[in-house]
């Protein structure tokens, strides 16, 4: 059997009933998020086409690794095995910038209740396959030696229980980690908790666990390994750069965060906290390459620098510009969600939540107002009976309420909406 | 106060499946002694036991 750098490959590095776990996984996940759901309405209508593709392609990574280990014994390249793995990696690309377009989202309908899988997944997505999409190219850019090059050793190995590994981390990652968030959001603006530190700790730390339970799954895949076996060299300078991975991710996004409000975030904004995050999830895989792989490492050779870069590239473009742009897409669609769960709870919370967004809108430059507020009428009327008639009310509550300054520039912007829809 | 509808009942169904998953996982590990493989299936079932009550709730 050929071995890997430390050794013979472990279980799992092959073909065989193992595949099944991260399959039933991964299918299982994927029909929930897609399965038709309402008696009433058309599926197409609120999981538009596009949406169930690019959900139901997440599955797809079995094809990935199937093209790895069935083109060739386990460890030894070809230029077919190459052919086949940067050909399936590159559809795997395509189905997740998809993801980034606004027809992902479909109509919103009330027997969803709270399952909107559809708020969460995109971004998600983008997220952890952005970041496998960096972790290959970071490991291709360092580790691709030119002793391998002739024999194509250099290609991933592919292991299934490093992508169990890897999709229980995605499943905390995007699943977990996404119902989190919108809950810590909807507790912040109609409990006031959460508002400080405690819930950008919990999310920031949730996004950090995940990731490094994804990196550590795939450089396990990649390297053709089961998780927690092999006694790497451990090269303990490189837990700097994972420490180093921490701050950027939660301290110091986490506070970048808590100074906008969600809802009505500019994309120039989003597109630098991506950039950040890009930059983090970076030096995270530089720090858990060199711990595991024994030193600091530079660009091993122009064939990795070329092939690593390309797929560097594809990481960057997912996370910073398809995850931005699916953001830009969610928070829209969680407007009429938003006002769904505010329909159902006692009118006095109904309120505070009114008046604080009317300060929201108040405080925007008039043209992000008037989108913003008309984002919010065009959400109140997807909303059914009696449930739009008590938000609605609650609006003008919150309107009437606020100082005659904010409220005639407010009313101002409703003119505007109202005399735009009219035309 | 009228509740709001929880997750879709195929939501519940599904979920068995990546307990039978990662029951799978926790078997094969303990019938080879792997330890390893072991843990990854006792992660995976408290990973999805939380996101079936997040789910849920």
């Amino acid at each position: 059997m050929v071995g890997g750098m430390f050794g013979p490959f472990g279980a799992g590095t092959g073909f065989g009933w193992y595949v099944i776990p991260p399959l039933a996984m991964l299918l299982a996940v994927t029909l929930i998020m897609t399965w038709h759901v309402s008696k009433t309405e058309k599926w197409t209508t609120y999981r538009r086409p596009l949406y169930t593709i690019a959900v139901l392609a997440e599955n797809w990574i079995i094809i990935v690794g199937l093209s790895l280990i069935l083109t060739g014994p386990p460890g030894v390249g070809s230029f077919g095995k190459a052919v086949a793995f940067f050909t399936t990696l590159a559809i795997f690309w395509g189905f997740t910038i998809i993801l980034a377009s606004s027809k992902i989202q479909g109509k919103f309908i009330p027997e969803l209740g709270k399952f909107r899988p559809d708020l969460i997944y995109p971004t998600g997505a983008n997220l952890a396959r952005g970041e496998i999409f960096t972790g290959l190219g970071m490991k291709l850019i360092l580790t691709t030696f030119p002793a391998e090059i002739a024999t194509w050793g250099w290609l991933p190995v592919w292991n299934w229980w490093g992508l169990t590994w890897a999709v229980i981390s995605m499943v905390l990652l995007v699943a977990v980690r996404g119902m989190t968030k919108m809950q810590i959001l909807m507790r912040r603006m109609m409990y006031d908790k959460y508002l400080g530190w405690s819930g950008q700790l919990i999310e920031e730390g949730l996004l950090w666990i995940g990731f490094a339970g994804l990196a550590y799954g795939f450089l396990n895949v990649f390297m053709g390994y089961v998780p927690f076996t092999v006694v790497y060299p451990r090269y303990w300078p490189g837990l700097v750069f994972l420490i180093l991975s921490f701050i950027i991710l939660v301290p110091v996004r986490g506070w970048l965060k808590l100074r906008y409000d969600r809802i009505t975030m500019k994309f120039s904004t989003t597109v630098g906290l991506q950039a950040l995050l890009y930059l983090g999830v970076v030096v995270m895989f530089y720090g858990l390459i060199s711990l595991f792989m024994g030193k600091f490492f530079g660009p091993s050779s122009s064939l990795g620098l070329v092939v690593g870069g390309l797929v560097e590239v594809g990481g960057l473009v997912l996370i910073v510009f398809g995850r931005a742009k699916s953001l830009m897409n969610d928070r829209k669609g969680q407007i009429p969600q938003m006002l769904w769960v505010l329909a159902h709870v006692e009118e006095e919370i109904r309120m505070k939540v009114m008046t604080k967004r009317m300060h929201v809108f108040y405080q925007l430059p008039p043209e992000r107002r008037l989108e913003h507020m008309r984002n919010m009428d065009n959400a109140l009327k997807e909303l059914p009976e009696p449930q739009r008639s008590l938000v609605f009310k609650s609006r003008l509550l919150a309107l009437a309420s606020l100082p005659e300054e904010m409220r005639l520039e407010l009313m101002k912007t409703m003119d505007k909406i109202m005399m735009g829809s009219g035309m | 106060m009228e509740k709001i509808p929880a997750a879709p009942s195929i939501f519940k169904k599904l979920m068995w499946i990546n307990f039978g998953a990662n029951a799978l996982v926790i078997a094969y590990g303990a019938a080879t002694l792997d330890a390893a493989i072991f843990s990854i299936g006792v992660i995976g079932e408290i990973v999805f036991v939380i996101l079936s009550k997040l789910g849920a709730a």
